[in-house]
């Protein structure tokens, strides 16, 4: 793992009010990693993801996206640069089709572009939307649900779905919020299982509060305990990190 | 999934073959078929609005009468040729979006439908005051004897402008087909959906909006026109904002998909014709069955025809056209 | 000359008086339930046609009064209880064409009843006052003492009593009420049947002053929802100087230049709603932006 970093961040902070929810944390991503970041609630997480997408602005530090400061863009700008993401509560769109919603998002990477007078003139049946939409249904096991209306379905097939919509517009780090709550087991195995396909040639970023689904596929460790990123390192030594046990395992017996 | 140029055209075809059936089989209702065919245009223009954009606009009648009023005042003043009418209605319809639209679509649901409440309110101050010497105010507008001759078909008689109307209103549908399936309806549906997702995958959904919008009032535009051709006259109690509900609940009857605009006016119009035979006003009637569809029949006829076909193919039911059901209400 | 401005500044306070009875439902539709109340001039008309109905069949106007805003009272209820509960948490779209196809009932149910024709209702005393040498009817200065009257009742009520402060925190912030362990629904009905009957309570003082016709709600409806925007959505106080505004707009320009009575209000709104759409007093009329999450 000797990639260069793509997201770094420097010593940012975002307070509410008084709560300071994320304090000063540097923080390096690198290329084709797989790293996950675990924390009880009200860690600072999700503030966390949100401050390298874009939904907040931090108050003191930077965000680098390939040694780039893009600190003061907005999220749309970010998701044009390649930094795409999921939610905690599903975003799909539910009036339309699973193929539909794919295609959109492959359409605006394809087009490269906000909006274009082609978008009347273009269909999302077109061949090459359809060859690449059709490979991300299959590898994310939808292709079944290619016309189903996507409001008719259950939560996981929306949360698999929202995945692929994030990485067939192919960008260069997906950071997934909490992609497995909500889900029963059997769903949470099959986003895995999704996810473990891609984890070898992706930069994936993910959040979680259950240490046990990650383990087995992400390259990294990280654990936020009030706001700061405790330890970070492979698995196993995260997991044994004198602080982590005592910051982490105590909350989350 | 092949979407070869035929199937563009075979929907609009059965729909348009169905229509003419109808006036040679009630010769009577001729008059009838034209108001729903051209009330159908202007209902998918205001479905273009609230069944892909998810937006509600009290002021539609304004946009219906800046098409007719613009046929109207060049017919009665300037010249005497309809296409070139229907060309400026389509103009002015063109016009008419490009300009209130960035102002407007930025608002929240409810106050659109407000400010176009009040902008209707003020075209129809316009119409019947200010412009008073060339529209005539109250009086209306009186030109039909004015109209030269057009080839093919002559539009001064009733019988060819309503073949006229199953042409525009065939082009119309494929149109509406052609955006339903392309990939700008997709992401004016995306809007309706989910205007921050959209926003995040990176689309300009501003832009789109104000495409939707223009849309939507260009073909408004060309339904006035259709309207001030077939009756000779205007006035203003076209641009009424109380005709305003009118649209909306033919609109939410039909309950989205192409063809659904049509049906909810069929339904609509219907309930109108046969309703006021024994009542005096249909109010009471329409608000009743708006109220079932909101919440019995969220797909509306089209979505609820749709579903039934589906149960007889396959025996068991498939939710309606989410299209304009789930949280269309 | 000026003693057609001051009648043209008092007949616009009786406006402004009515326009504030039949605007608080819409200003509390939009504040404490979230919904685009449309059909809260069903009431009116309805409060308008029994003071008809009964000033004319028995000459009592006090008794119009009283079975005027009971009736609104009582199909607020039926409204609320029936309908309205279903559509509490829907979006936008929703609440406004359900209510509105409650209000095109309403209207329907009116035809039916008492038919299409304008009907003209007796003004209950016709004593004329002058006030610096303007003669002014009397029930229309008593029309506008009654709604400010009503006003501070309200704001009393809101202030001093323990319900009151339920729906004023209710107002500013709905989901913690719900968590205070206040049953939210009650509130709801109280404060609908009260609104409902205010509205009724317009109609009735309205009735003499303009007579009534089937659709005197529409116009009303768009006016009522004018003021509520310009006095800012859900403040009470708002609603109050923006119907005092809105009273003179139609009033004194109509009388400036007669087409302004009807047009006047709309270029109000205009205005308000695309360079303040938070309007006077609002503070969370965020026109701007659609549902954010």
């Amino acid at each position: 793992m000797n990639n260069h970093a793509v997201i770094t961040t420097k010593g940012v902070t975002k307070r509410f009010g008084d709560f300071t929810a994320v304090n000063q944390v540097d923080f390096e991503l690198k290329e084709k990693e797989t790293l996950g970041i675990i924390g009880p609630n009200g860690a600072g997480k999700t503030t966390f993801i949100n401050l390298i997408s874009g939904f907040y602005l931090p108050d003191e530090g930077q965000v680098l996206f390939n040694g780039v400061d893009i600190t003061r863009l907005s999220s749309a700008q970010r998701v044009a640069l390649g930094i795409s993401r999921t939610f905690q509560l599903v975003h799909v769109f539910d009036n339309l089709n699973v193929y539909e919603n794919l295609g959109l998002s492959y359409y605006r990477k394809r087009e490269n572009k906000p909006f274009t007078f082609r978008m009347f003139t273009s269909r999302l049946w077109q061949s090459d939307i359809r060859r690449k939409v059709e490979e991300y249904l299959k590898m994310m096991d939808i292709a079944h649900l290619k016309d189903e209306i996507v409001g008719n379905l259950p939560l996981g097939s929306k949360k698999r779905l929202e995945i692929a919509m994030a990485f067939v517009s192919e960008p260069q780090v997906i950071v997934l919020d909490e992609p497995f709550s909500g889900l029963g087991d059997q769903e949470i195995d099959e986003v895995v299982g999704v996810l473990k396909k891609f984890s070898h040639d992706k930069t994936l970023l993910l959040i979680e509060h259950k240490v046990s689904k990650l383990e087995d596929f992400v390259d990294r460790l990280a654990v936020m305990h009030e706001g700061e990123i405790i330890c970070c390192g492979p698995c196993e030594s995260t997991l044994n990190d004198p602080e982590v046990r005592r910051c982490y395992w105590k909350l989350n017996t | 999934m092949d979407k070869s140029f035929l199937s563009y055209i075979r929907g609009p075809i059965v729909m348009i073959a169905l229509l003419v059936a109808a006036r040679y089989l009630f010769p009577n209702k001729m008059t009838f078929l034209f108001e729903v065919s051209t009330f159908g245009i202007y209902i998918i223009a205001n479905d273009i609005l609230y069944g892909y954009m998810g937006m509600v606009s009290f002021g539609q009648p304004f946009y219906l009468g800046i098409g007719a009023y613009t046929s109207a005042i060049y017919l009665a003043h300037i010249g005497h040729n309809i296409f070139v009418a229907i060309g400026l209605a389509i103009i002015m319809g063109l016009l008419a979006g490009l300009l209130f639209g960035p102002a407007y679509i930025r608002l929240r649901g409810d106050y659109f439908a407000l400010i176009n409440a009040a902008t209707c309110a003020m075209g129809l101050f316009m119409v019947e005051k200010i412009l008073y010497p060339i529209t005539n105010g109250d009086d209306g507008l009186w030109y039909r004897s004015r109209f030269h001759e057009t080839p093919f078909l002559d539009l001064r008689k009733p019988a060819d402008v309503f073949w006229f109307t199953m042409i525009v209103l065939f082009l119309v549908l494929v149109f509406y087909t052609w955006l339903d399936r392309s990939t700008l309806g997709a992401g004016l549906r995306g809007i309706k959906a989910s205007e921050s997702k959209m926003k995040f995958l990176g689309y300009d959904t501003f832009k789109l909006r104000w495409t939707g919008f223009t849309i939507m009032t260009i073909l408004a535009s060309l339904a006035g026109s259709l309207y001030a051709i077939n009756y000779g006259f205007v006035n203003p109690s076209i641009t009424e904002p109380a005709r305003a509900a009118e649209v909306l609940v033919a609109t939410l009857l039909g309950g989205g998909g192409v063809y659904g605009p049509i049906f909810g006016t069929l339904a609509f119009m219907g309930i109108k014709d046969f309703v006021s035979s024994f009542m005096d006003r249909w109010e009471l009637a329409v608000g009743v069955l708006t109220i079932i569809v909101c919440f019995k029949f969220k797909g509306g006829v089209w979505g609820t025809l749709q579903t039934i076909g589906a149960k007889f193919k396959t025996g068991k039911a498939k939710p309606a056209d989410a299209v304009s059901g789930e949280n269309a209400g | 000359m000026f003693e057609l401005y001051l009648t043209a500044v008092i007949f616009g306070l009786t406006i402004s008086g009515i326009l504030f009875l039949v605007s608080v439902g819409i200003c509390i539709g939009f504040g404490l339930m979230r919904i685009v109340n449309m059909e809260q001039m069903v009431y009116y008309t309805f409060g308008a046609y029994m003071t008809y109905a009964l000033v004319s069949s028995t000459g009592s106007f006090l008794l119009g009064l009283l079975c005027g805003t009971l009736v609104a009272a009582g199909s607020g209820y039926i409204v609320e209880t029936q309908l309205l509960r279903r559509v509490y948490g829907k979006e936008l779209m929703f609440t406004m064409v359900v209510t509105f196809s409650v209000f095109m009932i309403g209207i329907g149910l009116i035809q039916y009843i008492f038919g299409l024709s304008s009907k003209p209702v007796g003004m209950p005393f016709k004593v004329i006052v002058t006030i610096m040498g303007a003669n002014v009817p009397l029930y229309r200065v008593i029309v506008f003492i009654i709604s400010i009257t009503v006003y501070f009742l309200i704001d009393m009520f809101l202030n001093k009593t323990i319900f009151g402060r339920a729906i004023r925190a209710g107002i500013e912030n709905p989901d913690q009420v719900q968590g205070l362990g206040i049953n939210i629904r009650r509130i709801f009905t109280i404060t609908f049947v009260v609104a409902s009957g205010l509205a009724g309570f317009g109609g009735v003082l309205n009735a003499p002053l303009v007579g009534v016709t089937p659709y005197m709600g529409f116009e009303m409806l768009l006016f009522a929802f004018i003021t509520v925007i310009l006095g800012g959505l859900g403040s009470l106080k708002g609603t109050l100087v923006s119907a005092l505004i809105m009273g003179q707009v139609v009033s004194v320009g109509g009388t400036i230049y007669g087409p302004l009575a009807f047009v006047g209000p709309f270029i109000v709104m205009f205005i308000v709603i695309l360079f303040r759409p938070t309007g006077l007093y609002g503070v969370k009329g965020r026109a701007f932006g659609f549902e954010e999450e």
